[in-house]
């Protein structure tokens, strides 16, 4: 599903396994979307403020700053507290899940669960709620 | 009550059971024993009347003595009662009898002077023979006894009295021969009595024969004969006395004294009666078998006795009293119950002596009876019940000592739920002391919930066990003491229960499994990081892998498709063998953990081996821009140190410590690997200038995903797994490994291992 050149969707992706993030990066970004990738929290809640993304893909587990604390903060922050977090994580652990949800995720995928395409065709249902 | 209640007495109720036939302990009221003592000693001692029996058992109270002789105890205590009395009355008796025979003695002797002066004085003169005649009818035909005259052995006179004694006519009796009158058996001494009277010869004046009545009767009468002269001629003149009454009086004092002999002689408790100077009057047989009286002791002092028991007794003879002193409370008036005494026979016996003082009418001493009963049975029984109460004493406090040491909290609430007990272990866990708790519930010390988190009342176990009835065998709650320390504790609630059916108390034994439950919860984090880590590789794979099948990286026609494909294939190559080495390291943890990692030693020279690994990593060192060095003291003649090891494994420890340290050292940096002897050790170090580790973090860096409760999400890249392997090798090799670290300077790892000689 390729975008339009006049209106590229951006899409923060928060992600501390280099490969992976690689990996979606490619996918979306050959589908159209502007990617734009963080290695760790602080950066991704950086790059949040600056770009002010229309979606961001937040992964959980993460050094120094877990994706939790990361969502607490985007939701607590004006400029990013409407912005659309779609949690990508490994773990599947129900507790965990519930907690992505409560603190504000708009969803909890399991990365090993979808293919890069099954993320990239959801963007614009997640995209298109706000 | 489904449970009929245990009778206190049981010993007496069996014994009364097997003896009397079924008698139900229900029904045993004191009106029923009353009877089953009055039949008993109806049966036992016949010789007592039914009045007397029911007399003393009238004071029988209760509540009974547990005593299965009671009976015969009550019967032998009547006994010596009746005996007494009997012995009371006889006296008496005897004392009547003697006062009236010198009463009537003297009476007779009256009367016969007078009626030889009588008779002396009508032979003399005439005159006054009206007036002596009127008294002699006073004093013949008026008596009370009856007068005969006997002259040539036949009647000659006979008064009115004697036609009342036997019925015959006064004109049938006279001139018949005397004898006629008498019974047979008599008949010879009464003649020869008379021949002899009137030859002068000395005859006894009183004598008792039997004489007949007109029906053939035999009548005891007690004679007075005398000499005098009738009718100018020398005759018998006998005074007659009915001793009939008296005769019956004797002879039924004979017989009670009979069978109070056959009853001292038959009953099997010792008997023993002294006098008041403490000398045996009487033993009975009983007595004598009990202890082994050799000889016999009527009239020989107790207090004798008492001093030399092995000249008088077979058997030795312990008291448990001072036999002394016990004769001397009974003689100053007090009975002196339940002595306890052993005599060795064979088997050896145990007697209970019972001495009671003797007393006459107005309450003085006079004597000393004594009842000796062989208690062995009881004894025995007793003994074994001391023994068993000795046990249960230390039963009770084994059970106080396991109580007081068991880790486990144990609590024993009573029906109210009130706490009753609590051990040390409780004490410890709610960090209140036993005295603070007792009288409370347990919701006044914990906080208490399930594992859903349901609070006190919604969550109640503890009335849970009233209302059941049934013990809650096990049961997970969370604890939250008054300091606010949260435990989480397995928990069991027994109830004991009464006899009736009723839970009296319930037992709540209190174990800590907080300490499980946080292994529980590292377990299953592992589970939850290991599959995270798992599942990354597999993501990538299964990425690229799509994008190529969806043409998403184009045809691979093109040069720079091709050169797509390539760069992916080696992107799906690496996270492959990321995989791979991580199901690996897993694998490696589960067998160390549970003990199934096995070494194959072999002696290895251990400075070769170090630098063959090291270059092996120099080409990796160079891309990095790392430089790797090697510093080591080989021996003076050039021999290397050997140590006892699994090359694979060894490999394996520096392999880990080679990659982590290039991993975390940026480019310009330099690694320094060591080799040290020490004492007969090998120290081998691996040293950085990289990151270096937060000194928080270094205590843990050894453990399994470095686990710090709620941190593995921000786990470092890798797997978590190598060091903790690392070290797990280096402990099976019997070595030690430490790290020091600063951050920003560096890290050094080192480890050591035992050397072997050459």
């Amino acid at each position: 599903m390729t975008q339009t050149k006049e209106k590229k969707i951006k899409v923060l992706l928060i992600e501390d396994e280099k490969e992976v993030a690689e990996l979606y990066k490619l996918k979306l970004t050959l589908d159209g979307y502007e990617v734009i990738t963080a290695e760790n929290g602080q950066e991704g809640l950086d790059k949040a403020n600056s770009y002010r993304p229309e979606l961001i893909f937040l992964d959980i587990k993460m050094p120094e700053m877990d994706g939790f604390e990361v969502l607490k903060k985007l939701r607590a922050t004006a400029r990013t507290k409407d912005i659309p977090v779609v949690v990508l994580s490994n773990f599947d652990e129900q507790d965990l899940i519930e907690k992505g949800l409560t603190l504000g995720a708009n969803e909890y995928l399991i990365k090993s669960q979808f293919t890069p395409e099954d993320i990239s065709n959801k963007i614009k249902s997640w995209v298109s709620e706000d | 009550m489904t449970q009929s209640k245990k009778p206190k007495n049981g010993c007496f109720t069996s014994l009364l059971n097997k003896k009397m036939g079924k008698l139900d302990y229900e029904k045993k009221n004191l009106k029923e024993y009353r009877k089953f003592v009055e039949k008993r000693i109806g049966k036992l001692f016949p010789v007592f009347s039914k009045t007397s029996v029911g007399d003393f058992s009238r004071q029988i109270r209760l509540p009974l003595e547990e005593d299965e002789f009671t009976p015969l105890y009550v019967g032998t205590n009547m006994m010596i009662q009746l005996i007494r009395e009997k012995m009371a009355e006889l006296e008496n008796l005897n004392k009547k009898l003697e006062k009236r025979v010198v009463k009537r003695t003297a009476q007779v002797v009256l009367t016969n002077q007078s009626l030889r002066k009588e008779l002396s004085t009508r032979k003399g003169a005439e005159t006054g023979l009206r007036e002596s005649e009127e008294r002699y009818a006073t004093l013949v035909e008026k008596g009370n006894d009856g007068i005969v005259i006997i002259q040539d052995r036949t009647l000659k006179f006979v008064n009115e009295k004697m036609v009342k004694l036997t019925s015959f006519k006064i004109a049938d009796a006279i001139g018949r021969p005397f004898t006629d009158f008498i019974s047979p058996e008599y008949r010879d001494l009464a003649l020869r009595n008379h021949k002899l009277r009137l030859m002068g010869k000395p005859v006894p004046i009183t004598y008792e024969i039997e004489i007949l009545t007109k029906k053939g009767e035999k009548v005891p009468v007690e004679i007075n004969a005398s000499l005098i002269e009738y009718r100018g001629r020398k005759a018998s003149m006998a005074i007659i006395r009915d001793i009939s009454d008296r005769r019956e009086v004797e002879k039924t004092l004979q017989e009670e004294k009979g069978k109070l002999d056959a009853i001292y002689k038959t009953i099997k408790d010792g008997l023993a009666l002294y006098d008041i100077d403490g000398r045996v009057l009487f033993m009975n047989p009983s007595l004598k078998k009990l202890f082994g009286v050799k000889t016999n002791l009527f009239g020989v002092e107790r207090v004798k006795i008492a001093k030399n028991r092995r000249k008088y007794f077979k058997y030795y003879l312990e008291r448990y009293d001072d036999s002394l002193e016990t004769q001397r409370q009974v003689y100053a008036g007090r009975p002196v119950s339940n002595v306890l005494m052993k005599v060795y026979s064979s088997p050896p016996k145990y007697v209970e002596g019972n001495y009671v003082p003797i007393k006459d009418n107005l309450g003085k001493v006079i004597g000393m009876s004594a009842s000796f009963r062989d208690v062995t049975v009881l004894k025995n029984q007793s003994e074994k019940i001391a023994k068993q109460l000795l046990e249960m004493e230390k039963q009770k406090e084994r059970v106080q000592a396991i109580f007081n040491n068991v880790e486990e909290g144990v609590y024993i609430f009573d029906k109210n739920l009130k706490i009753i007990q609590a051990n040390s272990a409780c004490e410890i866990m709610t960090g209140c002391e036993e005295k603070e708790m007792i009288g409370k519930t347990y919701y006044e010390i914990f906080g208490c919930h399930d594992r859903v988190g349901h609070f006190y009342p919604e969550f109640d176990p503890v009335s849970k066990v009233i209302t059941t009835k049934e013990s809650v065998p096990y049961d997970e709650h969370l604890h939250t003491s008054k300091n606010g320390k949260q435990r989480w504790v397995g928990v069991s609630y027994t109830p004991i229960f009464n006899e009736a059916g009723d839970i009296e108390q319930i037992v709540g034994v209190v174990r800590d499994i907080t300490a499980i439950k946080e292994l529980e919860k590292a377990k299953s984090e592992f589970v939850s990081v290991a599959s995270h880590e798992l599942r990354t590789p597999l993501t990538v794979i299964n990425g690229y892998l799509s994008l190529l099948l969806n043409g998403d990286l184009g045809k691979l026609e093109s040069e720079k498709s091709r050169l797509t494909f390539f760069t992916i294939l080696n992107k799906v190559k690496y996270e492959t063998e990321r995989l791979t080495k991580l199901v690996g390291e897993l694998l490696n943890v589960s067998r160390i953990e549970e003990g199934r990692l096995r070494l194959v030693l072999r002696k290895l020279p251990i400075i070769k081996l170090v630098d063959e690994i090291t270059s092996d990593f120099k080409a990796m060192a160079a891309m990095k821009g790392v430089r790797l060095q090697v510093i080591h003291k080989v021996r003076e003649n050039g021999r290397d140190y050997y140590v006892m090891a699994d090359q694979d494994k060894l490999k394996e420890i520096l392999v880990n410590l080679l990659d982590n340290a290039i991993k975390f050292t940026e480019s310009g940096g330099e690694i320094v690997i060591s080799c040290t002897e020490k004492k007969g050790q090998i120290d081998i170090g691996v040293k950085d200038t990289g990151v270096g580790i937060e000194s928080t973090m270094l205590p843990r860096v050894f453990d399994k995903f470095q686990q710090i409760s709620g941190s593995y999400l921000k786990e470092n890249k890798g797997t978590g797994l190598g060091l903790f392997i690392v070290k797990s090798l280096v402990e099976l090799h019997k070595g030690k490994i430490w790290v020091e670290s600063e951050v920003g300077a560096g890290t050094e790892f080192n480890f050591s291992l035992p050397l072997v000689p050459q």
